[in-house]
């Protein structure tokens, strides 16, 4: 590192950092959580692995309690947790807790009652609940207590691969009957993905040479190495990126990025 | 930098003390308050730093008596001041009672709570009623819970309530 530019070494530190992006797709997104929050309602938002859901609920997050913040108050209005796999009752419990800076000890009944007071002390208004598909089969009781709960009012997001989820919403009536609201975060069609190369290699990249990213070999390179899920582009581009400044180019080189792709296993 | 120190701190629901209010009881109104939901004193015990500490406190066992360090940190969570939670302890040099608790029921039914000075050695009645303490519930004879269980304010054996049993209070 120490031959580096400090602008280099600058530009390589903004790189390890996932990126944000105001993209058509995520401000519909968006646009359709804040419809699903007003409303309060409850809604499934779906979609193949690496596709951009979990960044898409972080930003959406992030931005709503910040439009929300009242200083010195401690209040969260969206909630965003991510489910560990097979998570029961006490872990489910305990992440909203942790979202909320509480205690997470205690017996299960103090942490369900600590969880729902909470929900509503903090004036919660929405609970987004990330890789909901590793719940167990039980704990959809609790999530449904949550939503069932008069008073609070909290709209409820499950958000999961497309067809895990979809199995697991299946398995209960109750769960199946409540989730009507969906929507699918697409895999990119062809101009979409172009589109999105292009962007990225300007907005998040930004290097001091061009890298032609979005044409030719590099475009079809790509396709086939992200199958135009955009989580996985990112994570491509930003690996590549940093591999080729660290090798003294000023560009993204492409057999960096081939050397990246062969690497890589999904 | 303070404001932030404050926010990192954890987002339990204050509650006020009240007058002259013994430990026991204000950790008992704490631990329930809503969103704290400790249903044992060692759960707040866990998040305090002070272990089995807070238990013995709520059953009036100061020997030894509570530390400076150890109210502080007590201090911090229940965010109450420290100086503040020193009152609801015995004054330096009175000779304090754990058992029984006891109770004057003409003021339990002004004001619900359990007040440190009816522990005191030195104290036979209330002044303000002129009225002896009692030391036991006067119905069914069961000794009163510690007031950290004073959720209801009644006898649990034979449900009376701590405020109407003032009748059965002797004058002194
Ligand atoms: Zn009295
Ligand atoms: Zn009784």
């Amino acid at each position: 590192m120490e031959d580096l530019s400090p602008e280099i070494q600058k530009k390589i530190k903004d790189l390890s950092r996932p990126p944000y992006l105001e993209l058509e797709r995520v401000k519909h997104c968006h646009a359709w959580l804040t419809e699903l929050l007003i409303s309060r309602m409850t809604g499934l938002l779906v979609g193949e692995s690496r596709c951009g859901k979990t960044v898409t609920c972080k930003a959406f997050t992030k931005q709503y309690n910040e439009l929300k913040k009242t200083q010195g108050q401690r209040f969260k209005p969206v909630v965003h947790i991510q489910i560990p796999k097979a998570c029961g009752s006490r872990d489910f419990f305990i992440k909203i807790l942790k979202a909320l800076n509480k205690p997470t000890n205690g017996t299960i009944s103090d942490l369900r009652e600590r969880t729902l007071d909470s929900l509503e002390i903090h004036q919660v208004e929405m609970l987004i609940i990330d890789e909901a598909n590793h719940l167990k089969y039980e704990t959809f009781s609790d999530v449904r207590h949550i939503y069932d709960e008069n008073g609070l009012g909290i709209a409820v997001l499950l958000v999961g691969t497309t067809s895990r989820l979809h199995a697991i919403v299946k398995r209960d009536e109750q769960v199946l009957n409540r989730f009507l609201e969906q929507y699918e975060l697409d895999r990119l069609d062809e101009s979409q993905f172009k589109q999105i190369v292009q962007i990225w290699e300007r907005d998040v990249l930004n290097l001091p040479v061009a890298s032609n990213l979005a044409t030719g070999e590099n475009l079809k390179l790509l396709k086939q190495g992200t199958q135009k899920l955009i989580g996985r582009l990112d994570m491509l581009l930003r690996k590549a990126a940093i591999r080729s400044l660290l090798r003294g180019h000023q560009n993204l080189d492409k057999d960096v990025l081939k050397e990246v792709i062969t690497a890589t296993k999904w | 930098m303070a404001k932030t120190l404050k926010e990192t701190k954890l987002w339990l629901t204050r509650v006020e003390p009240l007058e002259g209010e013994s430990i026991s009881h204000f950790l008992g109104r704490f631990r329930r308050a809503k969103g704290n939901k400790f249903s044992t004193p060692c759960g707040l015990g866990q998040v305090s730093g002070l272990g089995a500490v807070l238990a013995r406190w709520e059953k009036f066992y100061f020997n030894p008596f509570p530390t400076f360090e150890e109210l502080e940190a007590l201090a911090n969570v229940v965010e109450v001041d420290v100086n503040r939670l020193r009152e609801m302890l015995p004054l330096a040099g009175v000779g304090m009672k754990h058992k029984p608790i006891r109770l004057c029921g003409a003021c339990y039914a002004e004001e619900p709570y359990h007040l440190i000075a009816w522990q005191f050695k030195t104290t036979a009645g209330c002044d303000r009623h002129q009225l002896r303490l009692l030391s036991k519930c006067p119905i069914c004879e069961k000794p009163f819970p510690i007031p950290a269980l004073w959720i209801e304010g009644r006898c649990l054996r034979c449900l009376t309530f701590f405020a109407e049993m003032v009748d059965r209070q002797k004058a002194y």
